[in-house]
């Protein structure tokens, strides 16, 4: 049996108490797969991503990443669970007052790498995602496939063992989107990463086996 | 522009605390000063009809020193005013005079407590303790110190809380990268180092203005004329010494804050 990276158990979560988002789901996720999370707007799919990095807490039930007991765990222990997680947002969450460079290096300045290896590290990272001439830029001169490229590098900086991305293509060319698609596939089939990805539509154009989750009426659904 | 206004809010609720405690601090400097002046100066006159010793005076009062006058001074004056008399004879009647210095200058309503126990010490038939000469000066520099210390309060209590309030300002407009760190994993520390690299600079530029202003005024010569009437020596190591303090107070306030700012709005 593979080893599970992600288990939910009867688990609710809710921004008020009387008003649950999710409803008593149950579910697992292996380490080293690629999953798709699926459903309408307002069906709760950035609510159980942001569960997953513990920007919200259980309001019931079970939620174990990575080991962690996120039901159980204090906010001041988050920190320790983050460096574990590479996360993309759509709307990427970037330092503007810092350069490109400095926004990749982040995850590997927190986790206290020297300055060297952050350097060769981030260099290596934008040529991955093709901005190496955008190293010194500040992510408000880019484009948004560009700062998405951004946000994908530093997601990959440290080898997480997790990648949980919201909607990561949503406001993307094709371009940037199958460049973003390219690189998550990459870390899962190279690296062995665990990718969750949070999305309307899956892309046809990928070839890869994935897991599919959907959400419906505050309920989480295994696909396939 | 914009970031001079910022440094200069946190820079002026820190500069008013250190100019009040520097204040104080000189202050109570200059009276320690004055009173160690009024000590050398001031004696209290025993008369006895028999010898006494430090020993019998120091088990009653805080003693620095007990002086037995000569009586040949008076002795002497007689003399000078033709006054026909058995010296011999006087030698013996005259009383014994001794000159008590103190280890410290005593308030007015300590001295009233001294001259009761100097009465107990055996032999002594008289005290004189020359009250009168308690200074206005010095009551005055008291009152000013009660006074300053009163202020010193107001203005820290103020000024604190608009350090709090900076401190406010500032996080919330470095909420969204303080944010986006604490999602990577960001311990506290790094997720507030740029307000704790605001609050380090501006903790220095206030310390050194101060420094300054103090620098300044002790040197000014309306002042050192006034500090010179009451021989308070001027020393530029105390203001650098004060200054080390200051700085390590200021970094402790500020810090405190930023902690105390950013553990509040996480909660929050």
């Amino acid at each position: 049996m593979a080893n599970k990276v992600i288990v939910a158990e009867d688990l609710t979560l809710a921004y008020k108490k009387d008003e649950p988002v999710i409803k008593n789901s149950s579910f697992s996720i292996e380490s080293g797969s690629f999953v798709f999370i699926t459903g309408p707007s307002g069906s709760g799919k950035s609510t159980l991503i942001k569960s997953f990095y513990g920007a919200l807490k259980p309001l019931r039930g079970e939620l174990i990443i990575g080991g962690v007991e996120l039901h159980n765990i204090k906010k001041s222990k988050l920190s320790f669970l983050r460096k574990y997680l590479g996360i993309i947002f759509q709307d990427y969450k970037l330092i503007n007052e810092w350069s490109v460079k400095k926004n990749v290096m982040l995850p590997l300045l927190i986790a206290g790498y020297s300055k060297e290896v952050c350097e060769n590290q981030t260099k290596k990272l934008l040529k991955h995602v093709k901005l190496s001439n955008k190293a010194d830029k500040y992510p408000l001169e880019l484009s948004g496939g560009e700062q998405q490229r951004v946000a994908m590098a530093r997601a990959l900086a440290h080898n997480p063992v997790i990648i949980l991305a919201d909607e990561p293509t949503g406001n993307l060319d094709d371009y940037s989107s199958n460049l973003i698609w390219n690189l998550l596939v990459g870390a899962n089939e190279q690296l062995g990463t665990t990718v969750v990805v949070v999305t309307h539509h899956i892309p046809s154009q990928l070839h890869i086996n994935f897991k599919h989750f959907h959400i419906e009426d505050g309920t989480v659904y295994e696909i396939s | 522009m914009k970031s001079l206004k910022n440094h200069l809010s946190l820079i002026i609720p820190l500069f008013s605390i250190f100019f009040a405690i520097e204040f104080y601090v000189i202050l109570d400097r200059v009276i320690k000063s004055y009173e160690n002046n009024l000590r050398d100066d001031y004696t209290i006159l025993l008369v006895a009809n028999k010898d006494i010793k430090s020993e019998d005076v120091s088990s009653y009062v805080d003693l620095s020193t007990l002086e037995k006058i000569d009586p040949k001074f008076i002795i002497d004056r007689l003399q000078k005013d033709n006054i026909s008399i058995d010296i011999e004879a006087l030698k013996t009647f005259l009383p014994k005079f001794y000159k008590v210095k103190l280890e410290h200058f005593p308030s007015s309503k300590e001295l009233k407590s001294i001259k009761e126990r100097l009465k107990r010490v055996d032999g002594v038939e008289r005290v004189e303790t020359f009250s009168k000469s308690h200074t206005k000066i010095y009551t005055l520099l008291i009152v000013l110190k009660q006074i300053s210390k009163i202020f010193m309060g107001i203005i820290a209590t103020i000024s604190f809380l608009l350090i709090l309030k900076q401190m406010q300002v500032w996080y919330l407009e470095h909420k969204e990268r303080m944010y986006i760190m604490e999602l990577f994993g960001a311990p506290l520390w790094m997720r507030s180092g740029v307000l704790i690299r605001l609050a380090i600079i501006d903790t220095i530029l206030s310390v050194a203005s101060v420094y300054g202003v103090f620098y300044y005024l002790l040197n000014s010569n309306i002042l050192q004329n006034l500090i010179g009437e009451i021989n308070f020596g001027f020393d530029s190591s105390y203001l650098l010494n004060d200054s080390v303090f200051l700085v390590g107070l200021g970094l402790f306030l500020t810090l405190f804050s930023v902690i105390f700012v950013s553990i509040r709005q996480v909660k929050e």
